[in-house]
């Protein structure tokens, strides 16, 4: 049995390009773990309207790029920072089992954004956007919510 | 009158492919800056919920192991990158991994810029320049990516490729979200495709390495009529992936991405040489 190109084509576009249809209108775009951060903290991912949270957690893994945190009340949050680089070169580097307050917000892809971050140990603060939302790294201006 | 089996000599390449691939990256792209513009207050808000991480089927791959382990997702993966890999492998087991080589972006821009380096260099050069001997080795240093990918994303339960992937970068290099590592791998394939023919593909891609896997086993494959192919090995010359498709005459190889440019009249000259079938014998 032979297949032509333009049959494949075809084939390849009405599943892929229905699959991601499909998705779209089904809801499976959005996080799991972001509704459930939502839910937690009173946020409203993708209406614009996000109210700026504080939060003290305990800190469980740090990846270069976001923090996961065990909470107060026991619930493991994904804090999303900024790119490696940019959290590098404000010497940022808590180390696991530190406590931490951070303060942030639920952005539109249901995830939590730190603005500040305080190593509790020491006092210091980490900033990573400011009061708008928008992140303070090169090139990033723009790029965060509207706490 | 004498039949021929000869093709008309008008020259046509697989277009269904070039439009698909075409399409695939301005939709990808479209989400993508969308996305940030929904991040400013602006934006379409059809789409205000969808990030390059809800589209990527090897966002799947990466969470597996947390899905199977704590029936969870990792974080910036959705359902949807599960879903899509779902469909992504359906097709790979029937035709190949398709995705490859007419949906993926990154392998786009490799062939675009290729098309550069095969004008600049000619047919015969581009694509030869690495020795047979070290590309052969090479081909397998995917699957130790691969492998790297997923121990440390099951170690860290993070999105550990995401500071080297070049896929990332290229969607959002403007965003500052994308990591100097990935810019500059990004930057090293483009230049590289000036030279070789898809090296990240070929070379280092992960999902590419798992999905060349169902090239041993796939339904419809490329096949070869030796009895009525003639010497010019056009064939294995255009092969973006090089593969001798004249040296068989059925191809499993693992890096075969079905972009079946060998079965079109731009390679194969004779009728029914090189066509893309299921069933037969091997």
């Amino acid at each position: 049995m032979k297949l032509n190109s333009t049959t494949l084509g075809t084939i390849i576009l009405l599943v892929i390009f229905g699959g991601i249809a499909a998705s779209a209108s089904m809801g499976f775009w959005q996080t799991e773990g972001g509704e459930h951060q939502n839910r937690a903290h009173g946020g409203e991912a993708g209406d614009g309207s996000h109210t700026t949270v504080t939060l003290r957690g305990i800190v469980n893994g740090y990846d270069l790029s976001g923090l996961s945190l065990t909470t107060g009340e026991n619930q493991s949050l994904y804090i999303q920072l900024g790119p490696s680089h940019y959290n590098q070169s404000i010497g940022f580097a808590p180390q696991v089992g530190e406590g931490v307050t951070v303060t942030g917000f639920i952005d539109h892809d249901g995830l939590f954004s730190a603005m500040t971050v305080i190593l509790n140990s020491t006092g210091v603060t980490h900033s990573f956007r400011d009061a708008g939302g928008h992140p303070l790294w090169p090139g990033g201006n723009g790029n965060g919510g509207h706490p | 009158m004498k039949q021929t089996n000869r093709r008309p000599s008008r020259k046509r390449g697989i277009w269904m492919r070039k439009v698909l691939q075409v399409f695939f990256f301005a939709l990808i792209a479209l989400i993508s800056v969308n996305h940030t513009l929904v991040q400013n207050g602006g934006g379409w808000d059809f789409l205000a919920s969808a990030s390059l991480h809800a589209l990527c089927p090897f966002g799947g791959v990466e969470t597996t192991y947390q899905l199977l382990t704590a029936g969870t997702f990792l974080h910036k993966i959705r359902a949807s990158s599960v879903i899509l890999l779902s469909l992504v492998f359906i097709l790979a087991f029937l035709f190949g991994p398709v995705f490859c080589g007419w949906i993926c972006p990154l392998g786009s821009i490799q062939e675009w810029y290729g098309k550069l380096g095969r004008k600049w260099l000619g047919s015969k050069r581009y694509n030869h320049f690495i020795p047979a001997k070290l590309d052969s080795i090479l081909r397998y240093a995917r699957y130790g990516v691969l492998a790297w990918v997923l121990y440390a994303t099951a170690a860290s339960a993070t999105l550990v490729f995401q500071e080297y992937d070049p896929y990332f970068a290229l969607f959002h290099f403007w965003t500052g979200e994308a990591a100097t590592t990935a810019l500059l791998i990004l930057l090293t394939i483009l230049l590289m495709s000036l030279l070789v023919e898809r090296p990240w593909c070929k070379y280092a891609c992960p999902f590419g390495a798992l999905l060349g896997l169902t090239n041993l086993f796939r339904v419809f494959t490329i096949r070869r009529r030796a009895e009525t192919c003639r010497p010019g090995h056009a064939c294995a010359t255009l092969c973006p992936m090089n593969i001798p498709v004249s040296q068989r005459t059925v191809v499993r190889d693992h890096q075969c991405i079905s972009c079946l440019e060998c079965t079109s009249e731009a390679c194969c000259p004779i009728r029914e040489t090189v066509v893309f079938s299921a069933g037969g014998a091997e």
